[in-house]
Order: structure tokens, then sequence, then C-alpha cells
């Protein structure tokens, strides 16, 4: 194809990726990489598990194009696909972490307000930064995944309900039960402001 | 009860998905509730300080790159695809050709086998006579034909071969210990009648 011919809609490339036009389906991958690819980076906070995971994603999909009954959108679907593998990825990671952590017998807490040198309001600010990514990243995973779909990747609750298959009110709750718990968790810092 | 609801549409807020009514309900709530303010506030503060994070810078070259490894990762799928259905339609043919060789070799094998038991026959009386024993088994009609048979054989062969020898055969006991088991019945009835 020409590099400046006008691509058609998602739903047109999704029809000739099915038939085996991997041009259509580099070009469906064009549109989402980007997104896919942040969304999973916001996840794991690492560019390199970022960057496979996304490659794995959009394997997966071309793999599988042949039962995506284009019932939901393409972007939905690669989304699920997106989150799945980096849900089992996190799953395999915490369990790996709590290996290490266990070996080294160093529990991993957030420091109590004690800790904290007074009246060091930017050490307190860069703390908090730090104690916040801290906090997200504890998260039960599917409560991460919402809040960094909706806070990070700016979804509504209905696109993520979707992701997910729930409703959106389930969406709704996870969004404000993250909220608590990382509410919990800085509730030392959070006083300070 | 009244806080909860309400700090769950605090957080409905954050996300743009509460309301105009809702709105309204929150900040009559809010003005009079403390410590939904406060939760306000400290959902406000958390707010501020994801917005700060940042995640790590991507140059416009990674996406080039990222874009064409996907595109060689998708391209090798194909040519192996094509190259396993090759094998698949070759594994076949190999699979027939097998199994005729191997059916070939093994009618090759049976024939063989057949030809040398034919060239390796050996007569035996006593496993004929055997044989016949098993036959008749317990049936004395079949037993009692076999005899006469059997009997009338002997003498036919004495009788062409002008044999000069003794009718007291019968008595000679090196002609009884050579002679098997199973011809032990009809013998005795020759030597019956003829002492007769």
């Amino acid at each position: 194809m020409e590099g400046n011919m006008e691509w058609p809609g998602d739903d047109r490339l999704v029809e000739k990726a099915k038939r085996g036009d991997a041009e259509a389906f580099t070009e469906l991958a064009r549109r989402f990489e980007q997104k896919i690819h942040h969304a999973i980076l916001a996840l794991t906070r690492n560019l390199q598990d970022a960057d496979d995971l996304a490659q794995e994603t959009f394997m997966q999909a071309y793999k599988s194009l042949k039962d995506f009954k284009q019932q939901a959108s393409f972007f939905t679907w690669l989304y699920r696909i997106a989150i799945n593998l980096t849900l089992n990825f996190l799953k395999r990671k915490k369990k790996e972490k709590m290996k290490e952590t266990l070996n080294e017998d160093l529990p991993h807490e957030l420091n109590s307000r004690a800790s904290i040198p007074s009246g060091q309001q930017d050490s307190l600010q860069k703390e908090l930064s730090e104690k916040l990514k801290e906090a997200i990243d504890s998260l039960p995973a599917l409560y991460r995944i919402s809040f960094v779909l909706v806070v990070f990747q700016g979804m509504s609750h209905g696109e993520v309900a979707r992701i997910f298959r729930c409703s959106e009110n389930t969406v709704s709750w996870r969004m404000h039960k993250a909220r608590k718990m990382l509410q919990a968790k800085l509730k030392p810092y959070l006083r300070e402001g | 009860m009244r806080h909860k609801k309400i700090q769950k549409w605090l957080s409905d807020q954050c996300d743009g998905e509460l309301s105009g009514r809702r709105k309204r309900i929150l900040e009559v709530h809010l003005e009079r509730c403390a410590l939904c303010r406060s939760y306000a506030e400290n959902l406000e503060r958390i707010a501020k300080e994801t917005s700060k994070i940042k995640l790590p810078e991507v140059s416009p070259s990674y996406w080039q790159d990222f874009s064409s490894r996907l595109k060689a990762r998708i391209s090798i799928p194909e040519e192996r695809g094509r190259a396993e259905g090759l094998f698949l339609r070759w594994r076949w043919a190999l699979a027939a050709a097998a199994s005729i060789f191997v059916l070939a070799f093994g009618l090759f094998l049976y024939l063989a086998q057949k030809k040398i038991v034919q060239e390796t026959y050996d007569f035996s009386f006593e496993d004929s006579f055997s044989q016949i024993r098993e036959e008749i088994g317990n049936d004395s009609e079949l037993e009692d034909v076999f005899n006469s048979i059997l009997f009338a054989s002997i003498w036919e062969n004495l009788e062409t071969d002008r044999m000069n020898i003794d009718l007291d055969f019968y008595g000679n006991n090196f002609f009884w210990e050579n002679f098997s088991e199973e011809i032990s019945a009809p013998g005795a009835v020759i030597e019956k009648e003829t002492k007769l």
C-alpha cells in the first residue's frame, strides 16, 4: 500500500487483517500502540517490561484475530488482551517479589510520619510522591488497573467496564475503594497538607 | 451511611462521572460536613500528586523501532505457517510411503516364512495319528470306522508286498514297543481276530 493513501476505519482494517492482510494489521497496531504501551507502562513502571508486554499484546491479537467477533470495538478487545497479559505479568512479579522479600527478610512498609524530618516541606513532598507510587503499586490488581485506566489513561467508567466486561457501577466502586485505600496508606502525609 | 455515599460520589466527581443533581446534593453536604470536606481535600491532594507522576519518556524513534519489530514478528509466523503447510503435506506423503513399505515388507516376510515352512515340512506319523485321535475323540462309531480302515490297510499291505512275514509278529514285543500307543487299540483287535 502507498504511504500517503488514506486508511479506512478500524472495522475495515480489522476485516482486511482477518483475511490475512498484515499491512492492515500493522496500521491498526500503529493506531493503538502508544495508548496500549502507555497503559502497560503505567502499570509496570518499567520501559522494558512495557515494551515486551505491548509487543506480546499485538502478537496475541494478530494470532487470535480470527476469533474476534467484533462485538466490542477493536480498541476494547486489544485493551482486554493487554490487561490480561499485564495482570498475569504483575501476579508473577508479585510472587517473585514476595520470595525475594522473604529471602531478604526486609519488611516493605510505608514509613511512619515520625520518620519524616519536620520542616522539610520539599523532602516531604518528594516522599509523598514516592509513597503515592508505592501505594498505587500496592493496590489489588483490579483496583490498580481500574485506577490506572481512569486516572492515567483518562478512560470513562463505561470504557473500563467494557474492557472488564462488568457494569459501570462496579468500576465506580472500584475507583472509590482504590481512593479509600490510597488515603489510608498516605494518611500520615495527607494530614500535613 | 450518608458519608459513605457522599465519599463515593466524591470519587465519581474526580472522574467526571457525577450527574448534575448529585453534584448539587454533594455541594450542600460538603458545606455542612467537615468529615466529608476533609475527605474531599485529601482526594484532591491525591489527584494533584497523581497528575505529577511522570512515566518514562519514549522517543519518536522508539515507535518506529516498535512498529518495525512488530511487523517483523508478524511476518515470521506467516512464513513459518507456509513452511509448516508444506511440511504437513510432505509429512503425509512420507507417512503413506512408510506405511506402504512396512506392508510390503510384512507381506514379503509372511510369504517367505510360508515357503520355508512348506520346504522344511517333515511327515510325522505320530503327529498325524494324534490329530486323527483328537478328531475321533469319544466318538465310538468313528473309532470303529478308523480301526476297520486301519486293519484293512495293514492286511492289504501284507498281501500286496507279499512279504514273508511271520504271522506271529503280533507276539513280537519289539514291534509293539516301536508302535505308538495310539494304534495299540486297533492292534489288539487285529491280534484278537487272528487268534480267533
